[in-house]
């Protein structure tokens, strides 16, 4: 996996906002791209990045990944930890 | 040692603290009374009703890295939000753009704010060269200057219809207003003397935080105040986890449904699954709607603050409202569904509607987990009715933002209180003798609705009835309601509450009709500039909550003290509770029916 | 004979009675507190007075009485079976009252709104509608009222409130209603809205109403048990009662608008310091009462105390004018405990006076404030002048027990808990000043009650003030705040007028009724010659505080009211930072007059002696602790009833006397003024 950070200009002429693809919060100016599948996914940090890509916490079975390594315990204090929308340092 | 018991992984045990626990308590109270201390210069220094009569504004406190350190209470439904709003402004603008005496104003849903009406001001607070902190304020300005008056379109397409909409802006640079912001401002509102007030106001309340702030900072020093700081969000994190321990691990789901978004038929389910994990509780939305083409939309941040005002209603009302006490509680919401909206789409009623309906399906999937906490469904909208016009009496242009209590859902240990504010505010009613001198409406009635408590062992709360008669040529009136067509829920067997509703009558007519009857609205229960005229009235109805536990168990002295009261009719009695209530000689008595047992 | 004047203050544990006479001799005498009977008190109090002073009943010719009376009744809930009577359509008014959630964060499964003064099955509703212009849309149901009036004779209920939609602008239904219903139900106490209270806020004027009836029938009844035994005991003085307006009215008023003497005690209180403000040339004075469950502070401008419309009588709103005192639950006997999470807390809960703090060795077992003073050496060990003995080894323990849980030495910890007491009393002290946008640094601190002058220095220096006042006989401030007061009475008129439409007549007209009634209302008092004075209350357009100024005696002109608007600008730039002088229209709300019946003053006789060594009133020296900043350090007793005018004493000192101590902290100094005052500068 790989994925680099973008710092973005304060908004001028177009308004676009990126959702942190695991938690859904709009980041303001600091966002992890990650690149999945040859798309630029929008995070909130890297280690969310890693965390949607080894499972998701999401209860839809549809959307849950059946082979998760992680158990929800292990997601959520990692989520806890590193996800910005959930916590700032 | 009373308290805690094992704290968790990663966090030092109160002994080791850094900060001896007076020092620490001294820094707390202060913190948290400066924030009150900013909401009282805001109320007693605001022009319009909203914020001296309603309360509709909080105050808080960040650190220099941007982290919530106090906050003050006066509308739940901001507490979360104007964490993302700050958030949002400290980050897009970057670190070191501020000088002494700037204030920043941004209302943006889509950069952190709840809805257009909700401005936010931010200041830096410098001690010497030093940014030491940031103290900001958010308020509900009457008047945005959307399609319609008051700025709650119920039939809004896009969030260009709700008002201006203002990204980070200099409201005031090194002390000096920046005029070409205000009279931009001044220009797209309706009432803009009102608006002045208002935002003095808010640059005041500013002034006397960081005056606080500064004098916290010369007393202790800079160092001392951020160890204190850390100190309290740890500890807020860490009991925030002990309260969430209380609920037994697991994954509880709920829905419910907002019934319409006043623009397209159909409802929206909102759908919720509350893993409970530990110390932590995710609150994921995956499944939710796909967002409305009206106003019934949730930002991420209305989303998240709604969620963390049920977690806040059923937890230790003393844990310290910092960063540290919302870290605990996570919330997934995808992007693109009801409850985080995608710009461009409108949103004005997520803050008033979407909002108490997160709280209510917060509650119910933790009805069985946590039976000895969670309350019936509040009535759950408050009730959104806009005007506005010419004043007869001057001809000065007025709008008003008026909204109703509902009663709150019956409870473990009591029935709901009727008739006070929907949960995401806190905020006060307009007196009538206030209400009739400044607008030209009258109130004919203003009561509680005898059998809109849900039925229960705890009975739901009651609704109002609330009458109003236009005593102008023309008044233009907009509304936003839920609840009319789908029911608040009753728990553990309560009944459910009545619905809402608001009706109109024509001058010379006799009976009533709803909006969509007479003007042909798409929806009965949100809409936006039906021109009024004088004579004719507007009947609101507030819901009541849902019952708790099966009224059939309900004891038949309270059931009787009930319809002794007005609050529940013999026929209710009969029907609801199985009881037939009846006055003989002077003195109530009571009989089963059937249902309860009797023998008739 | 000489002629004497006798203030009574009822307190909760103590009752205290001063007097002076016309050769401005003063004397005192305290008394226990007699709750279940104040009269009891009262009585055995003024004997013991007259047998030190060696004055006649008969030579008494002021009774001055500040009581709690009227407060208790509601704390306590004690009052009759209450009616209610209001325009049809709103008979939930005080039901639905102003739907906020109290508290911080209005937990939804745990807050039960608490019940009404009158339950809804005694509401009664009548048709009848006056709109906000005075308009009157619909004629009164005398047939309602009549009905009424039966429904509640039938059911016994003999007190009665009236509230009727905008009856502050035209009371006739309601003075309409009264009539009707005496004619069937005469005996019943019933009392009108528009009588109470004239302003508009129907909950608030409804609610102040329902207060007012159901504390008639129990103040009456006091009132007349108290006149029948003190003129069993000789005493025909008329009574004065102190009002929460901070003025004395007699008691035949009183018991017309009992819910105004709830706060009688202390009002005086803050009355007594704005006199002495006064005396000493203070202009801006933050008065401080603190006793043994309770913290009262106020502001006082210009020697006089800043009013409010927005009081509360317990959960109760109360629209009458009051002075605007805070009162919070810390006190020499609020306990210090660890909350959830380890949270010091101090207060509201209180060891009372019984078992009374750990020191006092009668079964308390948390720690006080007063054990904390006691840790420190910031008190003797003992009380009152020796007649009560402190055990200090007990505070000790149970302050290093508690203390110790988190880490913390004893007299750490003691020195946390008066930290932590001053932080509660300074945030309500901010609360009153920036409420009204004032700055406590520019005041100085008077500092009264058994426990003020003890913890005066750290409120001063948490508030920045610089300059305390401590006056002679602190625990006797409400007594003197009783003898320094005039009768006053005053009237309201809320009149709803924009300025550009004001007819100075009509204005004029309204003054001159309310003059008439207050002047009348005084000279029935007994006082000759009455003095009066016009406020306005004004507001922006749509803007719902108001702010009181002051309007000029005379003719009302326009030149007159446009003063009265120019000062309305220049008071909301001084509260609020700004005003809209020329932008926005100004509207009058209210008229007020306030009239005073001037009464014989005491003067504070120069019973501080005039010379003699400070060595003199050395009482030995001690160790105290005075915090981390400036540690323990040895620290000079003295004794107040020796030091001299004009002497000067360097903290740190204690200054002890018989009913309180004070704390001079290092670094400040105090001097005794002419008037035996002590003022302390902090360095």
């Amino acid at each position: 996996m790989s994925g680099r950070w973008i710092e973005r200009e304060p908004m001028y002429l177009s308004f676009d906002v990126y959702n942190c693809a695991y938690c859904g919060k709009n980041v303001p100016r600091h966002v992890w791209l990650e690149d999945i599948d040859g798309d630029d996914v929008p995070f909130c940090t890297p280690e969310v990045a890693d965390i949607h890509q080894r499972t998701r916490l999401r209860s839809d079975p549809t959307t849950r990944r059946p082979d998760a390594d992680l158990g929800i315990t292990e997601q959520l204090r990692l989520v806890r930890q590193n996800c910005k929308a959930l916590r700032r340092d | 040692m009373t308290a805690l018991s094992t704290p968790p992984e990663g966090r030092p045990p109160a002994a080791d603290l850094a900060i001896d626990q007076v020092t620490l308590t001294v820094i707390d109270n202060y913190l948290a009374t400066t924030c009150r201390e900013m909401g009282i210069a805001m109320m007693r220094t605001a022009y319009s009703p909203m914020f001296n009569e309603s309360l509709d504004f909080s105050c808080v406190l960040f650190d220099a890295k941007g982290r919530l350190s106090a906050q003050a209470e006066f509308c739940p439904s901001q507490i979360g939000t104007i964490k993302f709003t700050v958030e949002w402004m400290i980050d897009e603008l970057g670190p070191d753009i501020y000088r002494p005496g700037d204030v920043i104003i941004m209302n943006d849903p889509y950069r952190g704010s709840g809805h257009i009406p909700e401005h936010t001001l931010l200041k830096a607070v410098f001690h010497g060269d030093e940014i030491v902190g940031f103290v900001a304020n958010c308020a509900h300005l009457a008047e945005p200057g959307a399609k319609a008056p008051g700025g709650l379109a119920g039939d809004a397409t896009d969030i260009f219809q709700e008002g201006l909409r203002i990204p980070p802006l200099w409201l005031q640079r090194e002390g000096v207003p920046q005029e070409d912001v205000w009279k931009i401002i001044f220009a797209n509102h309706r009432t803009p003397k009102v608006t002045y007030g208002d935002l003095m106001a808010m640059v005041g309340s500013l002034n006397v935080a960081e005056r606080r702030l500064t004098g916290l900072i010369d007393t202790y020093g800079y160092d001392t105040v951020t160890t204190a700081t850390e100190d309290l969000i740890n500890i807020a994190e860490r009991r925030m986890s002990e309260e969430i321990r209380r609920i037994p691990d697991g994954e509880y789901r709920f829905s419910d449904i907002i019934e319409d978004d006043g623009v397209a038929e159909g409802s929206y389910v909102i759908d919720c699954t509350v893993v409970v994990d530990g110390g932590n509780v995710a609150c994921d939305f995956t499944g939710s709607d796909g967002q409305a083409a009206g106003p019934m939309n949730a930002t991420y941040a209305v989303t998240a603050s709604a969620v963390y005002n049920a977690f806040m209603h059923i937890t230790d009302p003393t844990i310290p409202r910092n960063e540290g006490c919302y870290r605990p509680i996570n919330i997934i919401a995808p992007p693109g569904t009801i409850v985080n909206c995608e710009f461009p789409a409108p949103l004005v009623g997520g803050n008033t509607e979407v909002s108490p309906r997160i709280t209510d399906i917060i509650f119910g999937a933790l009805a069985d987990p946590l039976p000895e906490r969670i309350p019936a469904s509040l009535g759950g909208t408050s009730c959104c009715f806009l005007f506005g016009g010419q004043h007869p009496d001057n001809d000065d242009l007025y709008s008003h933002f008026h909204f109703e209590g509902i009663g709150w859902g019956g409870r473990p240990a009591a029935d709901g209180n009727s008739q006070v504010i929907v949960i995401n505010g806190n905020c006060r009613n307009t007196p009538v003798e206030v209400f009739e001198s400044r607008y030209p409406l009258r109130v004919d009635s203003y009561r509680l609705l005898e059998d809109s408590g849900g039925p229960g062992l705890n009975r739901g709360g009651l609704g109002i009835e609330r009458v109003l008669t236009m005593a102008a040529d023309e008044v233009t009136v907009s509304a936003i309601f839920n609840r009319m067509r789908v029911d608040p829920f009753g728990i553990h067997g309560g009944k459910p509450g009545a619905n809402s509703g608001i009706f109109v009558r024509l001058a010379g007519e006799e009976s009533w009709s709803t909006f969509s009857e007479k003007f042909g609205t798409m929806s009965p229960s949100k809409f936006s500039n039906i021109r009024l005229r004088r004579g004719d009235q507007v009947r609101i109805v507030a819901p009541g909550g849902g019952g708790w536990g099966d009224p059939l168990e309900r004891s038949a002295d309270r059931v009787v003290a009930d319809v002794a009261e007005g609050l529940v009719t013999p026929e209710a009695a009969q029907r609801d509770y199985g009881l037939t209530v009846e006055r003989r000689n002077g003195a109530w008595d009571a009989t089963p029916t059937a249902a309860r047992g009797g023998d008739s | 004979m000489s002629e004497v004047w006798v203030g009574v203050d009822t307190g909760g544990t103590f009752t205290d009675l001063l007097a002076f006479n016309s050769e401005g001799q003063l004397f005192a005498a305290k008394t226990p507190s007699t709750p279940d009977d104040d009269t009891r008190a009262f009585l055995t109090g003024l004997s013991a007075l007259q047998a030190s002073a060696g004055f006649e009943p008969s030579d008494v010719v002021g009774l001055h009485y500040g009581t709690t009376v009227a407060l208790n009744a509601v704390l306590q809930k004690r009052w009759p079976s209450l009616g209610f009577i209001v325009t049809h359509g709103y008979r939930e008014m005080i039901e639905i009252a102003r739907q906020t959630v109290p508290g911080d964060w209005g937990a939804i499964y745990t807050w039960v709104k608490p019940p009404r003064v009158v339950p809804l099955e005694n509401v009664r509703q009548v048709r009848g509608r006056i709109t906000h212009t005075g308009e009157v849309l619909e004629e009164m149901s005398t047939d309602d009222v009549r009905s009424a009036a039966e429904f509640f004779k039938a059911k016994g209920i003999n007190a009665v409130a009236l509230c009727f939609m905008h009856s502050y602008l035209d009371p006739s239904h309601e003075q309409r209603a009264r009539e009707v219903f005496r004619e069937i139900h005469p005996d019943c106490f019933l009392t009108i809205s528009s009588d109470v209270l004239p302003e508009f806020r129907e909950y608030e004027r409804a609610m102040t109403t329902c207060l007012n009836a159901a504390l008639m029938p129990l103040v009456t009844d006091y009132l007349d048990s108290l006149d029948s035994r003190l003129k069993g005991a000789g005493y025909s003085a008329p009574l004065l009662l102190m009002r929460s307006s901070g003025g004395l009215s007699q008691s035949d008023r009183v018991v017309e608008q009992p819910a105004t003497i709830a706060y009688s005690g202390p009002s005086a209180g803050v009355l007594g310091m704005a006199w002495l403000a006064e005396q000493i040339g203070e202009d801006k004075v933050l008065t401080y009462d603190m006793g043994g469950t309770s913290t009262d502070v106020a502001l006082v401008e210009d020697g006089r105390p800043l009013l409010t419309t927005e009081g509360l009588l317990d959960i109760y709103p109360m629209g009458m004018p009051s002075i605007d005192i805070v009162s919070i639950g810390a006190g020499g006997g609020s306990i210090a405990s660890l909350g959830t999470g380890d949270r010091l807390r101090v207060g509201p809960e209180s060891a009372g006076a019984d078992p009374g703090p750990v020191c006092y060795g009668k079964g308390g077992t948390q720690p006080t404030v007063t054990d904390a003073n006691l840790v420190l050496g910031r008190i003797p060990d003992y009380l009152l002048g020796g007649d009560m003995p402190l055990d200090a080894q007990a505070a000790l323990d149970a302050v290093g027990t508690v203390g110790g849980k988190i880490g913390l030495a004893p007299e750490e910890f003691a020195y946390g808990i008066l930290q932590l007491a001053a932080a509660r009393m300074s945030a309500a002290v901010r609360q009153v000043s920036i409420a009204r946008g004032r700055d406590p640094r520019e005041y100085a601190l008077f500092a009264f009650g058994g426990a003020g002058p003890l913890h005066a220095a750290e409120l001063a220096d948490q508030l920045g003030i610089r300059r305390i006042v401590i006056p002679p006989r602190p625990g006797l401030g409400s007594c003197l705040g009783l003898l320094a007061a005039d009768i006053q009475a005053s009237a309201v008129q809320t009149v709803n007028t924009r300025a550009e439409n004001i007819s100075p007549d009509r204005i004029g007209d309204t003054f001159a009724d309310l003059e008439a009634k207050v002047v009348a209302d005084i000279r029935g008092q007994g006082i000759a010659t009455p003095t009066t004075e016009r406020f306005a209350d004004l507001c922006y357009v749509g803007m719902a505080t108001e702010l009181t100024v002051p309007v000029p005696d005379g003719p009302v002109s326009d030149a007159g009211l446009d003063a009265a608007v120019d000062a309305f600008h220049a008071e909301h730039r001084r509260t609020y930072g700004y005003h809209y002088a020329g932008e926005q229209p100004v509207e009058f709300v209210n008229l007020r007059v306030r009239g005073a019946g001037p009464l014989p003053r005491i003067e504070l006789a120069e019973t501080t002696p005039r010379e003699g060594s400070v060595d003199d009133a050395v009482l030995g020296d001690r160790d105290v602790y005075y915090g981390p900043r400036h540690g323990k350090q040895r620290t000079r007793l003295y004794d107040r009833d020796r030091l001299a005018v004009n002497h000067e004493v360097s903290g740190p000192a204690i200054i002890v006397e018989y009913d309180s101590t004070v704390l001079v902290p290092p670094a400040a100094v105090t001097r005794v003024d002419a008037l035996g005052n002590l003022i302390i500068h902090l360095g």
